[in-house]
């Protein structure tokens, strides 16, 4: 019914594209043994290592923000509005003589949250609805692939603009919004690998033995898709990031004076040709937060993928 | 092949059909009155009543959802709220105006990706294929938002070569291309390199090298072709995604397009707009996929077509 | 740094001297205006429409007045002349008002104006088949006769002394009859005013041309032709003319005004406009029920610091709901800045510990909207006040706003379609205004607003309002920020361009040096 080019999942969403993950096609084998080899391939990986490091480096400036931050983020000085870098303001004030340093620190915390509650809720939704389509089947399985369809043919983020008009424009609409937008790969995918493993020999000895179908799904055939949908996770990590940044670019999330990196980018904008610092900083930091998902969701895939690592 | 085409196309009525129902509902739960943005601040409530009344706002849902579906069939898509226009001319201009950017952006992002894809594959394992992997990993992290902000500050700024923003000639057009461009040609080189790969190490490129040939000319003369066919199918894919709207980057580079057009609809509550706009762009997204999969299964004859 | 300031302040003088000569009457030293060229104007919106009775909005207005003319009209002091009524009586009984109009002047498609075109226009906005969202113009009008041919008596319902302040408002300009069968978009395709300027294209969403109108009754217009471009970004429209491509500009960003002004060939245009910049208090939602707590509030919002700090100086400081350039507005000083005496009032209210308001604010609508209300946020923090802003989009902003029972407090711009302030100070100070989201009520206003609409002579209907205004300040149920000012941007070049305090742009006479 799908060809293969269509799961990629990349086309499906949002401006910014994501690699196509070959392993996230449904045929992929699950890593047989895991541990020390995925830890080895991690390492041989090149851009693992430096990925995790920079994922960790903006884990602990989200936590340790208030440590760290020279001033208070919210703290305004219109006397000291638009200041370039200074050793007292490294990254410069903003339009509201704000501590732009102090703002991105504690953005990391709001953009570590949009990346991860997104996802976790369009999981938690996606996959038992993609499981039970599946395992299902038949006209169940027609309904909620129809419904799932129509999702999908909202182009872009465009179907999230419309969710966040009817929720109203805040850093948690925005969050649901990315998350219901998402939910389609997740069931897609979790449909997918349902198919494939509903077939094998010992999902239909447990059958045989008269086991429960909730006890089947969750003991078994949901264990055996695990790897396939952490590895679509990690990766949608990256992607809610930068989709919840860019509603809040579009005015849609994250409301000042909270400082999200897309809102503080949307509101320097209009200071770029006489500071363009305003929006250099919290840019590179998206930039930085999200490639370090890349590199470690790309070491990831080569670590869970042997066929890759041959290549 | 035409009983798989008809299969598809009908299966596709529902899935608009569902989409119209889903923007309309939608639209409309959106908070706020069309009337009363369209008779502006300043407006006396009996303004603002009888504005509600010639946007036919009085009605009930389901007889404003049953007329536009009927007008809509007969190629009628209402007025515009705001302007007064009718929908069709408003979306017109506009939706070329995003075809073209999509085509361009398509074309570029396609021609650096397969470069760059063939390059890393010859190269396999080098620091050359490191290197452009850590750059597209790049190309595919930065948001577009930002990209678009630094090549403003760059290209139009600070070197003044190309406009800012805005719409008119081709030189407005080249930052938002390119801005667009950039995460799809690191898709399409990733996607190139793990094919051409694939492809080298199957046995008539094993053959071909063993006579002999050089790598480049063993990769041009055998392998590029073979390889392209998934290319193709992304760049397919790519281009009903990018017609899909490239709301962003429209915003940023105030690009008249439709993504644009739709934000800006959302929030002047222009239902006949949003409605119209999200549909066209609906089925051309269907549409595009559909064909790309037809041109993929043509490409590829290991596919069957049932 | 006192150099640096000096030279500042030298460069703002040189562009004041500059704008306002740009501005006013020609200077006895500049030489003769030339004839002929293109000016090329960037602005940030489009025009919606160029029916003048589907008109909503300032900036497409701009452009309709370039096309129509009104019976009347304010001049830069505000004071009404006349432009298609060449004269005009009022009768005794003070309900009749009789225009008589100019002769020899003709529409764009060439028809003659007459009484019967007046009266086609009046008799238009009020039919229902035109579905005029602006048809309250006319509300204060019983009948439109044409006495003669060049002759119209308009009669009121009731003596209704803001009548021709009322007929000067881009809604009620005058259009042809015959093109006048087309409405709004279609009426756009062909529109036939009386203007200086006739429409030559338009691709909506573009740009559109604008050119001399060779049969204008007055003085024909130096320009060939003006080419207004829409460039929606404030900072690309700041980059096209300092580049050279634009030669003026709408809505200069403040934040680049200190640029704008350092610039060689550039200057900038800054004009006090209608628009109130205001933050409003639900008078009957806690805690804003207690008078002490909006006193306390309007202390401790510094709106110097607001204007200097946030808004780079750009807007005019007052306290006053009514801007004091529209005629029959009286100047109020802005409220004092006082934290301590903020601080004493909130305990005496009973909130010696502080407390938390929601505070609504639109984003973009009004210039630097978002950063007020941050700052907002910041100032009353000092006296204990916590604000959580909101800031729901404008759609959904203004929809509960019409609901008066949601939104406590919330920051505002509030213009002045008319130029006269019956129109606004009914809408936002009356206990049943339609703008009066603060259920602002006084019994004494609502009282003298009906008084002031029979009180025809200038001098004492200026006092009514005065006192209205006095109530309203006396009352706190709003806190002036400042009035807008207008900013356009515009080569050193380009001579004679007016800029009105009602926020039109008069490109009459404009010409290119």
């Amino acid at each position: 019914m799908t060809t293969k080019a269509q799961e990629f999942p990349f086309h499906l969403h949002s401006e910014a594209i994501p690699l196509p993950p070959q392993l996230a096609s449904d045929d992929d084998p699950a890593p047989r043994t895991r541990g020390q080899r995925v830890w080895r391939q991690l390492r041989k990986s090149r851009l693992a290592l430096p990925g995790a490091g920079l994922v960790l480096f903006f884990v602990l400036a989200a936590i340790f923000a208030p440590v760290l931050a020279p001033h208070d983020p919210y703290a305004n000085d219109l006397v000291g509005m638009l200041a370039p870098p200074t050793w007292e303001h490294p990254f410069g004030t903003d339009e509201l003589g704000r501590d732009i340093l102090a703002r991105v620190l504690y953005g990391a915390r709001l953009s570590l949250a949009e990346g991860l509650f997104s996802v976790a809720l369009a999981m938690a939704v996606g996959v038992p609805v993609g499981v039970i389509s599946g395992y299902v089947g038949g006209r169940t399985d027609t309904v909620i692939m129809r419904l799932i369809d129509i999702m999908l043919a909202f182009p872009g983020v465009l179907l999230a603009i419309v969710i966040v008009s009817i929720l109203g424009p805040s850093l948690i609409n925005a969050m649901i919004a990315v998350a219901v937008y998402t939910i389609p790969i997740f069931a897609r995918l979790a449909r997918g690998s349902t198919l494939s493993v509903k077939e094998e020999p010992y999902i239909e000895a447990c059958r045989a033995g008269g086991m429960s179908h909730i006890r089947i799904i969750v003991r078994h055939l949901l264990p055996n898709i695990a790897s396939t949908l952490w590895v679509m996770a990690a990766l949608r990590v990256a992607m809610a990031i930068l989709t919840a940044s860019s509603l809040s670019f579009l005015g849609l999330g994250a409301q000042s004076p909270s400082p999200e990196w897309g809102a503080m980018l949307a509101n320097g904008r209009n200071y770029m040709l006489i500071a363009p610092h305003v929006v250099v900083f919290p840019g590179a930091a998206i930039v930085l937060l999200v490639l370090g998902l890349n590199f470690l969701q790309d070491g990831l895939r080569v670590a869970l993928d042997p066929k890759m690592a041959e290549r | 092949m035409l009983t798989f085409l008809a299969r598809r196309l009908t299966h596709l009525i529902p899935v608009i059909f569902g989409v119209s129902v889903a923007v309309f509902l939608m639209i409309h739960l959106i908070p706020g009155d069309p009337a009363r943005l369209v008779a502006g601040m300043e407006a006396t409530p009996q303004d603002v009543e009888n504005v509600r009344r010639a946007l036919g706002l009085d009605r009930s849902l389901p007889i404003q959802y049953l007329t536009f579906v009927a007008n809509a069939l007969t190629g009628d898509f209402g007025q515009s709220f705001r302007t007064g226009r009718p929908v069709l001319q408003e979306i017109g201009f506009r939706y070329g105006n995003t075809l073209a950017l999509g085509l361009a952006a398509v074309v570029i992002g396609t021609l650096l990706g397969i470069a760059t894809g063939i390059v890393t594959a010859v190269y396999r394992g080098t620091w050359i294929d490191n290197a452009v992997l850590a750059v597209s990993l790049l190309g595919i992290s930065v948001p577009t938002f930002f990209l678009g902000l630094l090549l403003m500050l760059t290209f139009s700024v600070y070197l003044g070569w190309l406009p800012l923003t805005g719409s008119g000639t081709w030189q407005h057009m080249v930052l938002p291309a390119v801005t667009l461009a950039i995460p799809n040609a690191a898709v399409i080189s990733r996607v190139t390199r793990s094919s051409l790969v694939e492809v080298l190490n199957q046995d008539y490129v094993r053959t071909a090298r063993a006579k002999g040939l050089s790598e480049l000319v063993v990769v041009n003369r055998h392998a590029v072709r073979n390889a392209l066919i998934p290319v193709a199918t992304v760049t397919g894919l790519q281009m009903g995604y990018l017609l899909g709207g490239a709301v962003v980057t429209e915003t940023v580079f105030a690009w008249p397009g439709i993504g644009r057009l739709i934000v800006q609809s959302i929030s002047a509550r222009d239902f006949p707009v949003v409605q119209a706009s999200v549909l066209l762009l609906a089925v051309t997204f269907v549409v595009v996929n559909l064909l790309t999969d037809l041109v993929y299964r043509v490409l590829d004859p290991r596919i069957e077509l049932k | 740094m006192l150099s640096h300031l000096a030279r500042r302040h030298f460069l703002r003088l040189f562009a004041v001297t500059l704008g306002l000569s740009a501005a006013g009457p020609m200077p006895a030293t500049a030489q003769a205006p030339k004839q002929g060229g293109t000016l090329r104007y960037a602005t940030g919106t489009d025009a919606q429409t160029l029916d003048p009775q589907f008109v909503t909005d300032i900036p497409t207005a701009r452009i309709v007045m370039q096309l129509h003319e009104t019976l009347v009209y304010p001049d830069e002091k505000g004071e009404i002349k006349g432009a298609l009524a060449e004269s005009w009586t009022v009768s005794d009984d003070k309900l009749t008002w009789t225009f008589k109009l100019r002769n020899g002047v003709k529409f764009h498609g060439g028809a003659p104006l007459n009484a019967s075109a007046v009266k086609f226009t009046f008799d238009r906005i009020n039919a229902d088949a035109t579905k005029s969202p602006r048809r309250s113009s006319t509300a204060a009008i019983e009948s439109v006769t044409a006495v003669d041919d060049m002759t119209v008596a308009i009669k009121t319902k009731s003596v209704f002394a803001p009548l021709l302040a009322q007929l000067s408002a881009y809604n009620l300009a005058i259009i042809s009859p015959n093109a006048g069968k087309a409405l709004n978009n279609d009426y756009s395709k062909a529109p036939a005013g009386t203007g200086p300027f006739k429409l030559g294209s338009w691709t909506p969403g573009e740009k559109m041309t604008l050119v001399r109108n060779p049969d204008y009754w007055g003085e024909k217009t130096k320009l060939d032709s003006i080419e207004i471009a829409v460039v929606p970004e404030d900072s690309a429209r700041v980059l096209m003319l300092l580049a050279g491509q634009a030669d003026m500009i709408s809505n200069v960003p403040p934040v680049m005004v200190n640029r704008l002004r350092g610039a060689p060939n550039v200057q900038v245009i800054e004009k006090t406009g209608f628009r109130t910049i205001y933050a409003g208090m639900n008078v009957t939602m806690k805690p804003f029920d207690n008078p002490k707590v909006r006193q306390a509030v309007a202390l401790a919002i510094d709106t110097k610091a607001l204007l200097e700090g946030v808004m780079n100086k750009i807007g005019t400081a007052g306290g006053g709901l009514e801007s004091p350039v529209i005629p029959g507005a009286t100047e109020f000083p802005p409220y004092p800045y006082d934290p301590a005496k903020a601080k004493a009032l909130l305990a005496e209210a009973g909130y010696p510990n502080g407390l938390t308001v929601d505070f609504y604010v639109p984003t973009g609508r009004y210039i630097n909207d978002r950063q007020l209300g941050e700052a907002i946020q910041a100032q009353l923090a000092k006296v204990g006040i916590k604000v959580n802003l909101q800031t729901p989009e404008w759609g959904a902003y203004q929809a509960m706003l019409n609901d008066k029972t949601k939104i406590p407090f919330f920051l505002l711009g509030k213009g002045s379609p008319t130029g006269d302030l019956d129109f606004t100070l009914a809408i936002t100070t009356q206990s049943k205004g339609s703008g009066n989201y603060g259920n602002y009520n006084n019994p004494e206003v609502d009282k003298l607003i009906l008084e002031q609409r029979s009180t025809v002579d200038p001098a004492a209907r200026k006092e009514v309002l005065r006192k209205v205004l006095q109530h309203t300040y006396d009352d706190y149920p709003w806190v002036v920020l400042f009035y807008e000012n207008q900013l356009f941007g515009q080569k050193a070049n380009v001579r004679g361009v007016e800029v009105l305090p009602n926020e039109n742009v008069v490109f009459a006479r404009a010409w290119l040096q």
